[in-house]
Parts: structure tokens; sequence; C-alpha cells
């Protein structure tokens, strides 16, 4: 897409940004998400719920971290939406860059295959062994969904977004389907004209 | 038979736990793909050598065995072999245990300093021949980090063990026994930064796996605690170790 060229994720990602120590950032992402299957008692339905009001609230206001380092003008198309969000946006707050596949008929849900290693999910395991159910029914990086939920739903878009394969649940790649239900038009706020 | 190797198995070993862990049979054993592991944490390729890697340990800080396994043990096929294989596999586990009393004791730091020092003068005489002058520089900066690195600790058996304290007061601890039949088996014949490499990759091994957040051995009791250390008992770090060593044969 020729719009996309213009801002160049890896530029922003160089010179732009803040960083942090992608291991700290990993180990805190496990405690948080062991913690969470300790207080909910393994309620793993319960657990990914969390997760993805989590990271609601991060994309609500990381949406505007976005738009201000980068300057991204309105997209046209959610295609253009879809490339912009894996080229610049997880390339700036993830350093990782997602590839783009699976695109429906009529252009509205596609799907994000999460490159390996992903930052979240280094050196986990899940305890198969001692708990079946957990491959089955957590998603260990829910979060980001919550993240895309909430920051597209800034710019007026809802989207549905979750996952349908998980490497850490032993499939062989990290999938993220995203789903766009409708624009949502603002609304005048009852009195004003 | 295996019977009389029980028995004197629970007589022999007194300290109080006791390792359920059996000797690993490695060379016929496919490390089955693990789909967590996919970077890279495998050791460099090692020139090959006639010294045979016969058991791994580790340690705790608080002296209790977290890990011990036995590799290049015969092939089960008659039953006196298998009574050998669990005869080597307590004597490895007497070897951890006398190993530490060489870790723990004071006498013996002396001696480790001199062992250490008189290896980088050996290294640094080499370097200045002109030869290795890389493996030096990394030496310099292990020593002036106070980083006491890999010690002999003794030769029993015609086995040498090697240790490696962290700095968390994890001990690693590798025996080595030489195949080849040269008459005159010298400790520092072997290559340093080969075992060096060895004891890193290990320790990343184990690394790896304290890192799980699944992990609940090291999340339900407090930091000082000496119960807070349970055996390893997990498979993908089996097979982790189970590469390395088959990359240093």
């Amino acid at each position: 897409m020729s719009k996309s060229s213009k801002y160049n994720g890896d530029d922003i990602w160089k010179n732009n940004v803040e960083k942090i120590n992608s291991e700290l950032f990993t180990l805190t992402y496990g405690s948080v998400v062991a913690q969470l299957c300790r207080d909910f008692n393994n309620n793993y339905h319960e657990v990914n719920n969390q997760l993805d009001k989590m990271g609601y609230n991060i994309g609500l206001r990381l949406i505007e971290e976005f738009l201000a380092k980068t300057g991204v003008r309105r997209c046209q198309t959610f295609r253009e939406t879809s490339e912009i969000i894996s080229k610049i946006g997880f390339k700036i707050f993830l350093n990782i860059v997602p590839t783009i596949e699976n695109w429906s008929s009529d252009n509205k849900t596609c799907s994000l295959i999460l490159p390996e290693p992903n930052p979240l999910t280094e050196f986990v395991e899940l305890p198969i062994t001692t708990d079946s159910k957990i491959s089955k029914e957590l998603w260990y990086s829910q979060i980001l969904c919550g993240v895309l939920r909430g920051a597209l739903q800034m710019v007026q878009l809802d989207v549905d977004v979750n996952f349908v394969k998980d490497v850490l649940r032993g499939d062989d790649r990290t999938e993220i389907r995203l789903k766009l239900n409708k624009v949502l038009k603002d609304e005048i706020p009852a009195g004003e004209d | 038979m295996t019977d009389a190797v029980s028995a004197s198995s629970s007589q022999l070993q007194q300290q109080p736990p006791s390792l359920t862990a059996t000797p690993q049979p490695n060379a016929d054993q496919q490390p089955q793909p693990d789909t967590v592991l996919s970077s890279p944490s495998t050791p460099t390729a090692k020139p090959p050598n006639n010294q045979s890697l016969r058991f791994i340990s580790i340690i705790s800080r608080h002296d209790k065995p977290l890990y011990i396994q036995s590799f290049n043990s015969l092939p089960n096929s008659s039953p006196k072999d298998e009574e050998e294989n669990n005869n080597n596999f307590l004597k490895y586990n007497f070897l951890s245990h006398m190993a530490l009393d060489i870790f723990s004791s004071p006498s013996s730091l002396n001696l480790r300093e001199q062992q250490y020092y008189t290896y980088q003068r050996h290294v640094h005489s080499a370097s200045a021949s002109g030869s290795n002058s890389a493996s030096s520089n990394t030496s310099t900066t292990a020593a002036s980090t106070s980083d006491l690195g890999v010690i002999l600790l003794f030769i029993q058996d015609g086995i040498e063990v090697y240790g490696y304290e962290t700095n968390n007061g994890l001990k690693l601890i590798i025996g080595l026994s030489n195949n080849s039949s040269s008459n005159t088996p010298p400790p520092h014949k072997v290559n340093y930064q080969d075992i060096k490499s060895l004891f890193q990759s290990v320790y990343k091994c184990y690394i790896r796996l304290i890192c799980n957040p699944f992990n609940y051995s090291l999340a339900t009791s407090s930091s000082s605690s000496a119960d807070s250390d349970q055996t390893i008992d997990n498979v993908t770090f089996d097979n982790n170790i189970a590469k390395i060593v088959k990359s240093w044969i």
C-alpha cells in the first residue's frame, strides 16, 4: 500500500520510542498471568476475560500515544488499518511485525500471525501435566486482543478480536482473528446542535 | 539382582532428598520437538574430544540436590549392564555430594583460587606467544569480575568432576570421564573454554526453566527457607539437557 510507506515503523522504533528491557516485560507479564490464574482458582475463562479487560483499558490510552508518535492519518479502508496496525503499531510497541493473512471476501476480517519469538511468551510453558485444561482454555496473550479492541474503538471502529491458534497450546503458529463489525459514528450529545 | 541394588541404595543414601530420577540412556532418545523452545539456546559446536560426559548435577544454594542425571550409560541389554548402570548412578550421587564438601570448605577456597590463577597464567603465557588472544581477553575480564569460573573439584574413579558456582549460590556439577587410553590425562588438557561453555548452556537451560511463570515450585514459599527447593521435574528441561549432552560428544 503506497500510503503506509510514508510511515516507516522501523525509523520510528529506532528514534522516537523509549525502550525497556524485554525480559523485564516478559517476566512481569508472566507473573501477572500466573497471579491471575491463582486468584481465579484456575478458572481460565475468567482469566481470559480479565486479561481482555486489562488490554482494553491499555488500548484506550495507547492509541493516543500511537497517534502522537506517528501522526498517521485516517485510513480509508480496513485493509489499510490492519497494515498500519501490524507494520507500525506492533512494531513500535513490541518490536514485532505480525503478518496479515486470510482476508475474508468482504474485506472485513483478517488474521494476524504473530511471529516467533513472541515477547510475551518467552520462557513460558503451560503446565499441562499439573492442569490439563489450561491448554484448552487459557489464551496466554489475550491482553493483545483487548489492546486492539480498545485502541480501535477510540478511532471509531468496532471490532471483534480473538485468538484462534497459539503456539503455547501446541499449534504451529499464533493467530489472532480481527473482525470489523461497524464504523461507529460520533453521536451529537443531546441538547447541542 | 535389582533388589540388591535398591537395598544398597537405601542404605547408602543418607541425605534426605532421594531423587527418583532414573539413569537415562541418552544415545537413542530423540528429543521431542518442544514448541516453546524456539530461540536458539543450544550451545555452539564443540570440537570432538575423547571425554564423555557422565553426569550433570544441579544443587541449590541450600545444598539440596535439584537434578541429577547420568548419561552415556551402557545400553540395558543385560541384567549385568543394568546393574552397572544403577551402580554408576549411585556413584554419581556420591560424587555430587562429595563435590558439595569441596564447594563449601574454606580451606579449598585457596586451592580453587590457586587453580584458577595458574590457569590464568597458563593462558596469558599462551597468548604472549601469540595464540588465542580472544580467550585470554575473556578470561581476564572474568577474573576482574570475580567470577570463579569452572573448577576441577577432584578426580575419583576415573571421573573428573568439574564444578561451577553461580552468583546465586547455585552449583552445577559435571562429571567427565576419559574414554581414550592415554596414560597421563592431566586435567588442564581439556579445553577450559569448552567446559565453561558447557556450564553456561546448562545454566541457560536452568534459567529458562525458572523463568517460566507457571513453575510453581519457586512461588509457594519464602526465599530463605530450605523447603523452597524442589527437584526439577520438567520434560522440556530434560530434553534441552539431552540436546546439550548430545552436542558435547
